[in-house]
Parts: C-alpha cells; sequence; structure tokens
C-alpha cells in the first residue's frame, strides 16, 4: 500500500484556508467602509453638540463620501434651526435657503423672514418690515400684518402733512379697515368735490367723463355672463339659465358627464375635467382626476371656482382659497382677503380685496393697484384695472383700452371691450385664421379661451367658438332673451 | 500527476478570478454612476446585510457590479456592438420584407465589405433635380413582429458619428424653395477666445464646406414644417472652453458662424448664438457649466433655450421661476473615480419640476411604446434627464394646451435643454440620430414621417461642438434618415 505523505494535503488546505481569507478580507474591507460612514456621522454629531460646526460640517462631509445619506444636510438642518432659536435669523434663512425642499426648510424660510419683518416694524422700519411680510406670504398671518404696516406708513405720511401722499396710499389700501373712507375725506379736502365718489376720482387726475366711463365698464364687468362658459383642451361646458349644464368635445376621461348636475351658478374646465359651483356653496366635478383635480367633494361655502389645466381652486365667502391638484403651491395657506384668481399652468395670481396681487410662486408686492380682474399669461400675471387699461410686464398691452374682461390660455390672452368686440394677444405663435375669425366677432358678453379656441357668448344667447376642434351642437339652445 | 496537474489548474483559475474579483472590489467605483458611452446608470456595489443574502439581492447585486466595473468596458461594449450589428444584419435580412435591399446587404456583409458614404451627389441631387414624392402615410408594422422585450433598445453609442451608416433606396430630399441663396458666397468661420492679455485665440475653424452642408440640412428641416415653422439650431461648447471665461484666463469669446449661417439658410431657420448667451452669465460667474462634468448646467440650457422661445415671440420664463429638486452630491464625467474626485466638491444639480404632468414615453422601431419619463426625479446625475438616450424615439406629452408641437435633435446636451420647452409645446418628440436604429435595415420609418405624424411645427437641433457642424457623420445622417 502506498503511504501518503504528510504534505500531501497542504496544497488543499492552503486553497481552502486562501479561500477563506479571501472573503474575510473582503468582508472586513465593506464592513470598515460601511462603518467608516457611521464613525464620521457620530463624530460629527458629537461636534453639533459642542457647536464646533466647522467641524461638524467637515465630517459630514466624510460621512456622505464613505456612504451615509444625506448626513450634510441633516446637520445643516441642525445648525439651522439653532441659529433661528438664537434669534440669528439672518444666518439661519442662508443655511435653510441651501438645503432647498429637505425637510420643512421652505417653511422655515418664511418664518425667518417673518421674524425679521417683525424685527424691521419693532425698529420702526415699516418699508423693510412691508417687503418682509410680503416676502414671508404664507406663514402665519404675514399678509395681514404687511396691509398693517402700510396702513401705519399711511398714517405717518398724513401726519407729515403730505395729503395728496397720504390719499394715495389710503386709496391703494382698498377695502382694508377703513382705508377707502379715509381716502374719500382726503380727496373730498384736496378737491373741494362734496360728492366723495366723484372727488375720488378727481383726486387721481381723472374727470367727471371719467366717472360717468367707468361706471359703464363697471356695470359691463358686473354683468359679464363668462362664469357660464368653460372651455377645456378639448371639451366646453355651458351653464344654462335654468341651472344646468351642457357639454361638448371630448368625453374620453368623463369630463363631458355633467348631465345631472343642478342648481349650478358657475363653470370652469381644465385640460381634461369640468368644475360647477352650486348654489349652495358645493362644487361638482367630472373628467380627469390623475393630479387629484376633481377632489372637490368636501369643498363648502365656496363662492367662486376657478380651474388651471390640472388644477381646481375654490375661493370662500371669506377671502380664503381652496385647492387641488398637481401643482405644489406653497403659500395659499397664508391668503387671506382673496377676491378672484387667475390660474396658469403652474402659477396662480390672487387678486385681493384691495387690488393688490398675490403670487404663487412668485414673489410678492408687485407695485399693481387698483385691479378688478386678473389673468395668468404663462407664468405672469396679467392685470384688469377699474379704467378697463391692463397691467402686464410681458408683450405690449397700452393699445388694450376699454377693456372689461380677460381670460387666458397658454397659447391666448384674449380681452373683451366694452363694445363686445375682442382684443387679442398671442402668447404662442398661433394660427392666423384664429385670430382673424376672432377680431370680426362682435356683440360678445362672456368669453372662455383655451389653447386652440375660445368660446363666447353673444348678446341674443348664441355661441361660437372660433377653431374650435369639435361640434358645438350639444350646446346649442335657442335665442336667450 | 493527472490529478495534481488537474488541480493546480482549478487552483490556479480559482486564485486568478478571485484575485480580479478582489481588484475589482477594491479599486472599482463604489457608488452608482452614470456611464456616459451607454448613456445608463451602471451598478454600485450593493449593501451586504443578512436580508439582502437571504432573498438574492445581494449576489445579484454583485453580478452587477462586478459586470459593470469590468476595466476597460467601453471598449469591449463598443467591439461586442459591431459584432452584434453585423450579425443582426445579417440575421434581419433574412426575415425583412425588402428582399432586394435585403440581399445585397446580406451580401455585402458576407464578403466583410465596409458601408461607406453616399456621394456627395446623391447625398445633395443638383439644383434642377425634382424633390421626390412624399408619402405621410404611417409606416405598417411588419407582420410577425415580436414585441419588444424589457430590456431597453439598444443605447446610442458615441463616436458612431463617423461610422458609415447604411444606405436607404430613397433619394434624399432637395428643398424646392423659390429663392435659394448662393452658398457659394460662404467663408470659412472661426470661434475664438479673447484672452486675459487681449489677444485672441482660435478654438475652431468651421470649414466652408462644413457650413454649406449644415445650411442644407437645416434648410431641409425647414421644408418639412408648416409657413410659420422655424427651425432653431444650437451649438454648445464644452465645458472645457466655457471655463476659461468663468475663471477668467479669457475675457470674452466670439464668433461669425451663427451670422453666417442665419445670412444665407432659408427663412424660418435660426442659429442661435450660445456664446453671445451665455458670455455675459459666464464672465458674471453663473452656473453654466458643471465643474466635474463636461455638460452646461441646466441653466444655461434654459437661457439658450428661452433666447430660441423669444424669437418665436414668446415670453419664456425666466430660470428662476420655475421649481427645482436640488442635489448638491452630482460628480460627472470628469469624476468618474475616486482619485479623480479627490479634492473636489460635488457639483449641484437642479432637476426641474415640471408645471404640467408631463406623460413621457420610450418608442420603439415597431411603434410599440414604454412610459420613460421627461425627468427622473430622484436620479442625482445628469441621467436625470430623460434618462439619457434611449432610442430610436422619445415622445412627451406635455399636458400644455398650446396646439404647438416640436422636434428635438440632438446629442447628450439636448437632453437637459428639452424640459425647458414643455411649458410651450403641446407634444415634443426627440431623437438622437447616432441611435443603431438608424443603421438598421428595418429604419424605414423616417424623421419626416414622424414629424408629420406629430404634427411638429419647430424643429431644434442641439449639438455640442463634439457633433456639430464640423462633424461630417452627423449632418449627414441627419438629412438621410430624414
Amino acid at each position: 500500500m502506498k503511504k501518503r505523505r504528510k504534505t500531501e494535503h497542504l496544497p488543499r488546505l492552503g486553497m481552502i484556508l486562501t479561500t477563506v481569507l479571501v472573503l474575510g478580507g473582503l468582508y472586513a474591507f465593506h464592513w470598515w467602509t460601511d462603518s467608516r460612514a457611521a464613525i464620521y456621522e457620530q463624530r460629527a454629531r458629537e461636534a453639533v453638540e459642542r457647536g464646533d460646526w466647522a467641524e461638524a460640517a467637515s465630517l459630514g462631509e466624510k460621512a456622505q463620501a464613505a456612504g451615509a445619506e444625506d448626513t450634510v444636510n441633516q446637520l445643516t438642518y441642525q445648525n439651522a434651526l439653532a441659529l433661528f432659536e438664537a434669534g440669528e435669523y439672518e444666518a439661519a434663512r442662508d443655511l435653510f435657503a441651501g438645503l432647498g425642499a429637505y425637510e420643512d426648510a421652505p417653511t422655515r424660510i418664511l418664518a425667518c423672514t417673518y421674524k425679521l419683518a417683525e424685527q424691521a416694524e419693532a425698529a420702526g422700519d415699516l418699508d423693510a418690515a412691508l417687503q418682509g411680510y410680503l416676502a414671508a406670504v404664507g406663514y402665519e398671518d404675514a399678509l395681514s400684518r404687511a396691509d398693517g404696516c402700510r396702513y401705519a406708513m399711511a398714517e405717518q405720511t398724513l401726519a407729515s402733512g403730505d395729503d395728496r401722499a397720504a390719499f394715495q396710499q389710503f386709496l391703494d389700501l382698498g377695502d382694508y379697515r377703513d382705508a377707502r373712507q379715509r381716502a374719500r375725506t382726503i380727496a373730498v379736502a384736496l378737491t373741494e368735490e362734496p360728492n366723495e365718489e366723484l372727488a375720488l376720482l378727481l383726486a387721481q387726475g381723472y374727470t367727471a367723463d371719467d366717472w360717468e366711463k367707468r361706471a359703464q365698464l363697471s356695470h359691463m364687468h358686473q354683468s359679464l355672463a363668462s362664469h357660464r362658459l368653460a372651455a377645456g383642451r378639448s371639451h366646453a361646458a355651458f351653464l344654462t339659465e335654468a341651472g344646468t349644464v351642457l357639454a361638448a368635445g371630448d368625453n374620453s376621461k368623463g369630463q363631458c358627464d355633467v348631465q345631472t348636475w343642478t342648481n349650478v351658478i358657475a363653470v370652469d374646465a381644465g385640460y381634461a375635467h369640468t368644475l360647477a359651483l352650486t348654489a349652495d356653496g358645493r362644487v361638482l366635478a367630472a373628467g380627469d382626476n390623475s393630479c387629484g383635480q376633481c377632489d372637490v367633494a368636501d369643498w363648502t361655502n365656496v363662492a367662486r371656482i376657478y380651474c388651471g389645466a390640472w388644477d381646481s381652486y375654490g375661493l370662500t365667502a371669506d377671502g380664503a382659497v381652496l385647492h387641488t391638484g398637481y401643482t405644489a403651491h406653497t403659500t395659499l395657506s397664508g391668503w387671506t382677503g382673496v377676491k378672484a384668481l387667475g390660474a396658469g399652468n403652474g402659477a396662480l395670481f390672487g387678486l385681493r380685496q384691495n387690488g393688490t396681487l398675490l403670487s404663487d410662486p412668485g414673489v410678492n408686492g408687485k407695485d399693481w393697484q387698483g385691479l378688478i380682474a386678473v389673468a395668468a399669461a404663462g407664468h405672469a400675471p396679467v392685470g384688469l384695472r377699474e379704467d378697463g387699461t391692463l397691467l402686464y410686464d410681458g408683450h405690449d398691452l397700452s393699445a388694450w383700452t376699454d377693456v372689461v374682461a380677460i381670460d387666458s390660455s397658454p397659447s391666448l390672452l384674449v380681452g373683451l371691450r366694452v363694445d363686445g368686440t375682442l382684443l387679442v394677444q398671442p402668447l404662442i405663435p398661433s394660427d392666423g385664421s384664429l385670430l382673424s375669425a376672432l377680431a370680426a366677432e362682435t356683440d360678445v358678453v362672456g368669453l372662455s379661451a383655451a389653447g386652440t379656441y375660445v368660446l363666447l357668448l353673444h348678446g341674443d344667447g348664441s355661441l361660437t367658438a372660433p377653431g374650435a376642434p369639435f361640434d358645438l351642437a350639444p350646446l346649442a339652445l335657442a335665442p336667450e332673451s | 500527476m493527472r490529478r495534481k496537474l488537474s488541480f493546480l489548474l482549478l487552483y490556479g483559475i480559482l486564485v486568478l478570478f478571485g484575485g480580479l474579483g478582489a481588484l475589482l472590489l477594491i479599486w472599482g467605483e463604489r457608488e452608482e454612476h452614470a456611464s456616459l458611452t451607454e448613456n445608463r446608470m451602471l451598478a454600485g456595489f450593493p449593501r451586504l446585510t443578512w436580508a439582502a443574502v437571504k432573498d438574492g439581492s445581494f449576489m445579484s447585486g454583485m453580478e452587477d457590479f462586478l459586470s459593470d466595473n469590468v476595466p476597460e468596458r467601453d471598449r469591449l461594449v463598443d467591439a461586442a456592438d459591431s459584432v452584434m450589428d453585423l450579425f443582426s444584419l445579417v440575421k434581419k435580412t433574412e426575415d425583412d420584407l425588402d428582399d432586394e435591399l435585403a440581399a445585397q446587404l446580406s451580401a455585402f456583409a458576407l464578403e466583410g465589405g465596409e458601408f461607406e458614404d453616399l456621394p456627395e451627389e446623391e447625398l445633395f441631387p443638383p439644383e434642377d433635380s425634382p424633390a421626390p414624392q412624399e408619402t405621410h402615410e404611417a409606416l405598417a408594422v411588419p407582420e410577425n413582429t415580436p414585441a419588444p422585450t424589457d430590456a431597453p433598445a439598444p443605447e446610442a453609442t458615441p463616436g458612431t458619428e463617423n461610422e458609415t451608416p447604411a444606405p436607404t433606396s430613397e433619394p434624399v430630399a432637395e428643398p424646392t424653395a423659390a429663392a435659394q441663396k448662393d452658398l457659394s458666397a460662404i467663408k470659412d468661420c472661426t470661434f475664438n477666445l479673447t484672452l486675459k492679455n487681449g489677444t485672441r485665440q482660435l478654438v475652431y475653424t468651421f470649414p466652408k464646406a462644413n457650413i454649406q452642408r449644415t445650411i442644407k440640412v437645416l434648410n431641409a428641416y425647414r421644408a418639412k414644417l408648416p409657413a410659420d415653422g422655424r427651425v432653431f439650431f444650437a451649438q454648445p461648447p464644452f465645458s472645457g472652453i466655457g471655463f476659461k471665461l468663468g475663471n477668467g484666463t479669457a475675457i470674452g469669446w466670439d464668433g461669425d458662424l451663427e451670422d453666417t449661417v442665419n445670412a444665407y439658410a432659408d427663412e424660418g431657420v435660426s442659429m442661435v448664438s450660445v456664446q453671445q448667451v451665455l458670455e455675459q452669465p459666464l464672465l458674471s460667474k453663473e452656473y453654466i457649466y458643471f465643474n466635474t462634468d463636461h455638460h452646461w448646467t441646466p441653466r444655461a440650457a434654459c437661457y439658450v433655450a428661452n433666447a430660441c422661445l423669444k424669437q418665436l415671440g414668446i415670453d419664456p420664463r425666466p430660470y428662476e421661476s420655475y421649481a427645482y429638486h436640488t442635489y448638491k452630491d452630482f460628480y460627472g464625467s470628469a469624476a468618474t473615480t475616486p482619485k479623480a474626485r479627490a479634492g473636489r466638491k460635488p457639483d449641484t444639480l437642479d432637476v426641474m419640476i415640471t408645471a404640467t404632468p408631463v406623460q413621457g414615453y420610450q418608442v420603439y422601431w415597431n411603434r410599440t411604446e414604454r412610459e420613460a419619463p421627461l425627468i427622473y426625479e430622484n436620479n442625482h446625475t445628469y441621467m436625470a434627464f430623460l434618462g439619457g438616450t434611449k432610442g430610436p424615439w422619445r415622445r412627451f406629452e406635455t399636458g400644455v394646451d398650446s396646439g404647438r408641437n416640436c422636434l428635438v435633435i440632438g446629442d447628450s446636451f439636448s437632453l437637459v435643454f428639452v424640459p425647458y420647452l414643455s411649458p410651450y409645446y403641446e407634444t415634443i418628440i426627440v431623437t438622437d440620430v447616432r441611435d443603431t436604429y438608424y443603421e438598421h435595415v428595418n429604419a424605414k420609418w423616417t424623421i419626416s414621417q414622424y414629424m408629420a405624424e406629430n404634427g411638429v411645427d419647430d424643429v431644434y437641433i442641439v449639438l455640442s461642438t463634439a457633433s456639430g457642424v464640423n462633424t461630417t457623420g452627423m449632418f449627414s445622417s441627419l438629412l438621410r434618415y430624414l
């Protein structure tokens, strides 16, 4: 029998040993790299506790480079919170600003801005406080505090003896507290005209003829029928005088399933959904609900409704804004005293009782006053003033006069003049034949603009829709008196 | 003895592959990172946990990691693609209904032949030759067409723009505009930097022939559009050039290519001067180029997109008006290894949140579609924009009721450009003509057919200087596949 050498098994043992060592080494290496991240993270937290922010930031970066998730953001957030608690609001705001959408950083930024505005107000710098509160709209009562600053500034101006400037400041406050009455009182003193409303106009540089024209514009604006028209991307809805709703066009998402709706007082439409407001303040919806734009069943006390393409908005009787849909608005909870909205794609503009403008997203404090309506021309607001002119930072609309209503889509801005004709400004290159057709329309008393057509109601009760890609027949009615 | 030898052989193989694996584990890229040649994310090292071992995800993740971190992977992929293309041509010709061309290609490939560019006179027929009849009927899907698998369609690989594509059987369309400008008067153009010391440094020369070819291509696309349609062409330089303005090495840059193209191209064609748009922002130290990647930033793409939109009479949204997911851990193409990242801060990546719910699709050569979003919101790399080039087509329904549609053709610089068109166009279709689809015999579905089906009003061609005017293959392809 052949004797086995003792060393015969050594190669096999060596192989096994090598394999075990290699695998063990790999595991140890992987454990070490993972642990390294945890070690750096722990050391960073210890640095935070003793207040060594520079060291904490350096260790946080190393931890993140070693695979720890979000360590830098966590440490920055803690640092920012500590600064906020210590009253260092500017420094805290800068740190929160660098965090983007991490945790509640956007809300914290508003909080810092609000606190800085409070500090400015306490120090007597009303202008800085006003700008600060406007920038913090959406946080607590920032909007009311802004109005309060304006009122205080107007009183300071009056006390300084500059009656004309004070008049304008009180006038710009609109219906805030007793600002309008105080404006009237100053106007009477300035113009020596006993009729307060006429004195208001005269004090602004208008003439008695302008008063009549203003009254005409106001009457036309109040009696418009645009709330009866709703133009969606490929469908339209019309509110009858009986309070029912008719619809025509694409019904692939159920956006025309409105036959059972009754007691309706207003309609609007988005890309593929339809909204209706009932007389008891509830809201009905039909159509595409992929973004929750039809989740309005629990809305109550609603006074007006608006549709963005993928959003639904309700304006309550007390001026608050309800919203459901695609866009992630951040400041709507702080909007108060709103009387009208203009909804675009991803942008919402609010017209307050005092005639000033709110934006989300956007920068509040736009120096626009005396507005009676607002629309969204893409990302920018278009404001309609009492005198029938427009305010818009985009295309030149200086030729638009005697306008009583405006509406917009992503491709068109349309204005309705007091004489029932239309003004059109393309926002995106549009079909020239559509523009010509709209320019030829007359006796228009209501309008609703979609991207490729405009739904129009005429004085004789007839409906037209130049450019509409569908048949309007389902909306046909006998001419109404 | 035999047993000892077999044992030694086995042992040697184990040690060799074990060692290779160990090397990969030590020196491989442990974090998930983007492959710009394959336009996809390469796997990082999987997390070793008991749960991952139990459910098998650790081992599958290890497989992916080892596969994606093989040294010289890019060259291996290129070689494999070339071999696959050769054999797929031979295989597909056997199934194809276009028998004459199929037989020719099959014989050609089996003989080891190489495809060549069409002669100049076939690319650009004489001025007086009539335009070929065009049809806008949808291409019928061939019978027995298999549905696509879950695996993505072949990715575009860069560097193929100079390869010779398969010839088509259709003559190339020539615009028949009534008044064609005399392109023979065009001269060579240049792109220069003005250095800090006041001297001018030549960066690019654009030969006359290349400019003429570019104009002919742009005109050809313009001829496919409605009366109010526009063609925009933008040619951004790489970050290496832009940095010279940003770091003070240069105090300006200039070029006459854009003016020349605009002077000689048909009405409705516009070459946007990227250097004019971006010069001042660069000198003002705005974030125009990434520090660790060769691409331009979303801010730069937005500026150039807005410059195009303004020419359409649109009042475009400013960059700051969009909402973004902001990521501060982006390491790009210039920092793919730990060594390259050492000492370099990561870039900040602003990934746009669209104003409307954009629906995106990848469209395969047989017209089937798979959902593929416009923005990959949780992706912290340049692949967040469209997820890279997934061919042959992408189609985006933006949910914007504007009644206007557009086509974007480009290289990877176009990826971050497309989202800034989404507030204005209802449908956006995107393609990269370097996609291997266009070289296949089955690629009878042309760009102009898809344009017509989607009612394209405007065309945006966004090509970096690496794929632009001086790239023969790119502009030949743009015209050939139109």
